[in-house]
């Protein structure tokens, strides 16, 4: 019998873990995908990017929308989960993002603010290893405590940047990174090679969980992670509570786990589907989810892309090996009365484009329709690779959740365990269009001011598949939200979830940081209701 | 549910035995090759037209053919043998139909004018310039990008650690 049984070792399973198996309590994480080391992160492009090395084989683990198989919505499948491969952009949320409907009458307000989540925020900065330089970014929410790094390097073509928004009256400021710029607390610096984003860190200077909090977490004696353990249902005594959970081993054998607590952590979509793949006779619609809203409220982040391209300061660009641009603006995430109904944009970030050859190539063909292939793709890749030199953007912008995107189970498709798969409905409302629109010319307008011959507009309201939010929302309603301020479910005192999907509003920012800041909270209530004897 | 657990089990250590031999060269040779030799010979003209060897390598000397054999031999790819399989079928049938002739014995414009025509017309054509894509610039292990000439192309290293050569 465990005390915990944390389901998923990524953001949200990671933290939590390590602070349940301090605190005493006896933990057994269970994590589908494999363990890797940092010796298995090579710089292989196919192998790591292009088959299934962090994400399945679609046939083998499908999602579904419309009527389609689709990788919509997958994040990773390994110990660390989608903290393994981040190129790991930490921003926090902002005050107003976690009171969205009292202020803007839209999607749902979080059940705790800013300041209430503040101090885990700089334990996540503090204790997994967050750089950045506090104080560079008029726009953020107030903190307690500065960065315990400085930001990473940049490459000095970031001054371009800087000089810009000085003529434009932005404000560009380092990005901040889940990354270590100095030796942290056992683990190397950045070697800055390059291989952030879609790769594991080959030195263990990203601080993903499976670099930071899992091995705090082990190093107890009281956490035992198992890797290739796939839960199909979570099991509930005939008092209501859970019990524990039933798991696939890796040679398709049935394992019963027996716990006092469980906490689910899968990410947002994969979450919601065990629940309401764990139906029973006390919850006929899947577990906890007497509202009907688990699988509600689904919701993702909007990306608007640019680029722009350089000749004649090309060769400033070329001067330093540096990867990192590291430039990010939150000047437009307000917007100006009249660009949308709902003022709020996003955050531009600034970079070099992804070194990865193949990515490359594939978005050079795809820039017209039909795709160019021929003479005509080896001049332009020849063009891209040594003419010219670019920098793009990306933004980060609300999605807002609305009743036409959700997950239920799909009544066909099955995964490779015979469990339903999860079947996602999506529905983008305009403003999507709107604010994105604004954020690209805003993105595009600064680059221009640098010099650059050529700025290129790329997508407008794209749909970010790997930041996945609301699907089983925290709120004070027990009517129309699954779970409490705690993440506790509201009808299942001893369940909680803790990814993504917990988030009501995932706002104009990556994620990330804001489920890791979210486990170290839930983690201390947790062993606070522990002590209490509620388990 | 016992049967579906044994068809599950197998697919487990399918899918683990893959992964942990890695090396995707010896396993490409054991399964017999998923294209014909005749197949092959119309794929192989058909990457050399994507990406043509004027003014630099292109897919012959990548061995872009070799990169997408192997390729279409893992269980990855699996669902794809079938549609290329059709592809190559469809431009041979093009070919002899619009342009008389089979496409291996056409001349280079009129080979990208039955290319055009597949772009417009066939799904997989997508799938093939991803694979070509693919064997041109990925890491030489796979089978193509031979002896880097991709790489070189654009000037690309991706810097160590590289894959080894057994494992992963």
């Amino acid at each position: 019998m465990f005390d915990v049984c944390v389901i998923g070792s990524g953001a949200g399973g990671g933290p939590l873990a390590a602070v349940l198996a301090e605190a005493g309590l006896q933990v057994l994480v269970l994590e589908k995908g494999r363990r890797y080391a940092r010796r298995d992160f090579v710089h292989d492009e196919v192998a790591t990017v292009r088959r299934d090395f962090f994400l399945p084989r679609l046939e083998d683990d499908p999602h579904t929308l419309d009527g389609d198989l689709t990788s919509l919505g997958w994040i990773a499948q390994c110990v660390g989960g989608g903290t393994v491969h981040m190129a790991g952009y930490f921003y926090r949320m902002h005050p107003e993002d976690f009171r969205m409907r009292s202020r803007y009458g839209v999607s749902a307000d979080w059940p705790i603010t800013y300041d209430d989540l503040e101090p885990y925020y700089t334990r996540v900065d503090q204790e997994v290893g967050v750089s950045g330089d506090a104080g560079t970014n008029p726009f953020e929410g107030p903190r307690s405590k500065p960065y315990p790094m400085p930001a990473v390097n940049n490459h000095p073509f970031a001054a371009a940047l800087d000089e810009a928004g000085k003529k434009l009256g932005v404000h560009p400021f380092p990005s901040p990174r889940c990354i270590a710029s100095r030796d942290y607390k056992g683990r190397p610096a950045c070697v800055y090679c390059d291989f952030c984003g879609s790769y594991g860190c080959e030195v263990g200077a990203k601080s993903g969980t499976m670099e930071t909090m899992l091995p705090r977490a082990e190093a107890t004696g009281r956490c035992r992670i198992r890797a290739e353990c796939m839960v199909r249902e979570i099991t509930v005594g005939r008092d209501g509570r859970v019990t524990g959970c039933i798991y696939v081993d890796r040679e398709g054998r049935d394992h019963r786990v027996r716990a006092r607590a469980v906490v689910v952590s899968c990410s947002a979509i994969e979450s919601a589907r065990l629940l309401l793949i764990s139906k029973s006779s006390r919850f006929p619609n899947g577990l906890a989810n007497g509202s009907g809203r688990v699988g509600r409220h689904l919701h993702f982040s909007v990306n608007n892309t640019g680029r722009a391209e350089y000749r004649k300061r090309a060769d400033e660009i070329r001067a330093s090996r540096v990867p990192f641009l590291g430039r990010s603006l939150q000047d437009f995430y307000f917007l100006p009365k009249g660009v949308a109904d709902l003022p709020k944009g996003g955050t531009i970030r600034f970079g070099f484009p992804h070194a990865n050859p193949i990515f490359t190539a594939h978005k050079m063909a795809r820039e017209v329709h039909p795709p160019r292939w021929g003479a005509f793709l080896k001049e332009r890749l020849h063009e891209f690779y040594h003419d010219i030199r670019a920098v793009e953007f990306e933004t980060f912008a609300d999605f807002l959740p609305n009743d036409g995107t959700y997950v239920d189970l799909d009544p066909k498709v099955r995964d490779r365990w015979g469990l339903p798969a999860a079947r996602i409905h999506l529905e983008e409302s305009d403003h999507h269009e709107k604010a994105g629109a604004y954020l690209q010319a805003r993105g595009l307008e600064l680059l221009e001011a640098t010099g650059a011959e050529r700025v290129v507009e790329g997508t407008v309201a794209a749909v970010t598949g790997h930041l996945v939010h609301g699907t089983c929302r925290a709120g004070n309603d027990p009517k129309t939200s699954v779970l409490n301020a705690y993440c506790q479910a509201h009808e299942v005192p001893n369940l909680f979830v803790v990814d993504g999907a917990f988030i009501p509003h995932a706002g104009g920012v990556p994620s990330t940081l804001t489920i890791m800041a979210n486990s170290f909270r839930v983690g201390e209530f947790i062993v606070e209701e522990a002590k209490r004897g509620n388990f | 549910m016992t049967e579906a657990r044994g068809t599950t089990r197998r697919s487990f250590l399918q899918g683990s035995f893959l992964v942990a031999a890695g090396a995707l060269n010896w396993i490409g040779c054991r399964i017999s090759p998923p294209l014909s030799r005749s197949r092959r010979r119309t794929l192989e003209a058909v990457v050399e037209r994507l990406i043509p060897s004027d003014d630099g390598p292109g897919a012959r000397e990548a061995g872009v053919i070799d990169y997408i054999d192997r390729a279409l031999a893992t269980r990855y790819h699996a669902r794809l043998r079938k549609p290329f399989r059709a592809f190559c079928d469809e431009v041979e049938e093009t070919a002899r139909a619009e342009w008389g002739g089979a496409f291996t014995d056409l001349d280079e414009s009129d080979q990208d004018d039955v290319l055009v025509a597949m772009q417009g017309s066939n799904a997989t054509f997508d799938d093939v310039l991803e694979f070509t894509l693919e064997g041109f610039l990925c890491d030489p292990r796979h089978g193509g990008n031979r002896n880097e000439v991709g790489w070189n192309f654009i000037g690309y290293k991706p810097g160590e650690p590289r894959p080894g050569h057994c494992g992963h």
